[in-house]
């Protein structure tokens, strides 16, 4: 079963590093991280911190944009296409073949995240600055934030159109990115009912912003060191939910 | 003895739900059916008969609202039974970004390990064999869509299947195409493999096919041998005959009056009414020239007007 789930992977790896459009993607965020390279040269004073600022905001982006974007074509597209049809028709069940997929998908996004944070890292050698303490980690926490986008992604897919899927995984992006504002409107409620819709969409929706130490590094300041291991057991919790759902959905779904 | 049946179909129903108010829109109802080992079967019916329903059904792609499908006596949910099926599917759509050598690598390894006395075919042979030779190392993405069905064909036997199933293998290819595939599938049919395949085009099915089993609007209207639905029913005669100053209103009483030059034709339908036309006509002073009954094919039966499936059907239901 390992040599399926793996030859499923490296299929889907295959698939994606030959898509056009993903090179697109990728040029995108280039020109973002070209684009903050050239405020930071503009800029008389704080350049290295508008640089790193910048920079990190730029490599979240495009990490969620990929990870949303693999995660429709790995999924939804190939249901939609029915290059799915030729798959599970042979003897393998869907859930090897939706965790073969993820599991590709992941060494996708793995690899385009590693390029981009290069890139910063790159950047800022030529600018002469040295690359702050906790720069790691907030890339690491950036990529953690895109592979829960991926498996959300996925469970979308399972049980809906491409657009559709690619809608709700934006939406789960952007609410997951203002989850503590539910928090914040929970204490100045002014009614019960208004605190109790707050507070249960604190804790219903995701929250990325634990994914968020961009400004701490770009501004040097501190972080909670258990930020790292809590991420890491959040995203792995987020995506296990998610991955389980997805097998689910994907068994019980009549293909077109 | 009974014979083993590679496909059997029980009971079949499927009910899908549609529009706003998800209302029901059966799509098979109660489909039953046996496809014997070592046949070319031919699965006929118009667009939006059932046909790729009951495939996508057989194959797991979709689950049916009742009955069931077994291949080889096994649930066709079991990957035993999906071990032994190769599959074309209607439209070929395939992964584009690979070249074909990849792409028939990834759907060998699907498969695992071969089963006990099973050589799987290269790609070189199964490629050289649908007609794609040398090129194993272009992507699908250049290739036009005669070419991706015949691809798609190789992978379909990368296995080494007891039963190939096929949707709709001759679309999207030209005449020599088709005959390239009708070849190859009665090729597959000599090596002993059970070949079912769906198709609205009468003549591949009937060229080729020992059984058939036809499906109009989800119901199934016969399945059995073509030989049985083409003999039976009521015939049309032709009648070739000289007459001078014939008087057509009396010739069109005794059926459908054709002036083809030097001679005329007269079509009857039913051999009793043939012989009571041909003694008129000898009354008449024709001379007869010949007599014989009008070749029928599967269209004529299973689309035609007069004498179609339903007379030849009861025909069949009454001699049982």
């Amino acid at each position: 079963m390992l040599s399926v789930l793996f030859g499923i992977a490296f299929n889907s790896w295959k698939q994606m590093v030959r898509d056009r459009i993903f090179y697109v993607v990728l040029l995108m965020a280039c020109l973002m991280l070209g684009f903050s390279y050239l405020l930071a040269t503009l800029t008389i004073v704080e350049s290295r911190k508008i640089l790193l600022d910048f920079g990190f905001s730029a490599v979240s982006l495009a990490s969620a944009a990929t990870a949303i974007y693999i995660g429709i074509v790995s999924m939804a597209r190939e249901i939609e296409q029915r290059t799915i049809y030729s798959v599970v028709s042979k003897p393998i069940s869907r859930s090897v073949y939706l965790l073969g997929k993820f599991l590709g998908s992941l060494a996708v996004l793995a690899v385009t995240h590693f390029l981009l944070s290069l890139n910063i890292a790159a950047i800022l050698l030529l600018m002469g600055e040295a690359v702050p303490a906790g720069f790691t980690s907030c890339l690491f926490l950036v990529f953690l934030e895109s592979v829960i986008l991926l498996a959300f992604a996925f469970l979308c897919s399972a049980f809906t159109s491409s657009m559709l899927a690619a809608g709700f995984t934006t939406a789960f992006f952007l609410i997951g990115r203002s989850n503590p504002s539910f928090k914040m409107m929970a204490t100045k409620a002014l009614t019960e009912g208004t605190r109790a819709v707050a507070t249960a969409l604190y804790y219903v929706t995701p929250n990325l912003e634990r994914y968020n130490i961009r400004d701490v590094v770009a501004y040097e300041r501190p972080y909670p060191a258990e930020m790292i291991p809590i991420g890491v057991l959040y995203a792995l919790a987020y995506v296990a939910i998610c991955l389980a759902a997805s097998c689910l959905l994907l068994r019980r779904r009549d293909l077109p | 003895m009974q014979t083993e049946k590679a496909i059997q179909v029980r009971a079949l129903e499927k009910v899908y739900k549609e529009g706003f108010w998800r209302s029901n829109k059966p799509s098979l109802k109660n489909v039953t059916f046996d496809v014997p080992v070592g046949q070319i079967f031919g699965f006929l019916g118009a667009n939006g008969a059932g046909k790729t329903t009951t495939i996508k059904i057989a194959l797991g792609l979709q689950s049916a609202t009742s009955g069931e499908v077994r291949i080889f006596g096994k649930s066709s949910e079991s990957a035993e039974a999906r071990t032994r099926i190769g599959f074309l599917p209607e439209r070929p759509y395939f992964h584009l970004n690979l070249n074909a050598d990849e792409f028939l690598n990834f759907h060998r390894r699907l498969y695992g390990d071969p089963q006990p006395g099973k050589i799987r075919p290269s790609n070189e042979l199964l490629l050289k064999e649908v007609g794609l030779a040398d090129v194993g190392g272009r992507l699908l993405r250049n290739f036009s869509k005669g070419m991706l069905q015949r691809v798609g064909l190789a992978q379909a036997l990368i296995n080494d299947p007891d039963l190939v199933i096929l949707d709709e293998p001759m679309s999207g290819l030209d005449p020599v195409g088709r005959r390239e595939v009708r070849n190859l599938m009665v090729e597959l049919n000599r090596k002993g493999k059970t070949v079912f395949f769906s198709s609205h085009i009468l003549s591949d099915i009937e060229s080729i096919c020992q059984q058939i089993a036809f499906l109009e609007k989800g119901e199934l209207k016969y399945c059995g041998k073509i030989e049985d639905l083409v003999e039976q029913g009521s015939r049309e005669y032709e009648i070739l005959f000289r007459l001078e100053g014939a008087k057509k209103t009396e010739l069109a009483q005794l059926g459908i009056v054709q002036d083809l030059g030097k001679l005329m034709r007269l079509s009857v339908q039913g051999e009793n009414e043939a012989r009571r036309a041909t003694e008129k006509l000898w009354s008449m002073g024709a001379q007869v020239q010949s007599f014989s009954p009008v070749h029928r094919s599967l269209e004529d039966i299973l689309f035609g007007e007069k004498g179609g499936l339903s007379d030849a059907i009861g025909t069949l239901r009454n001699r049982v």
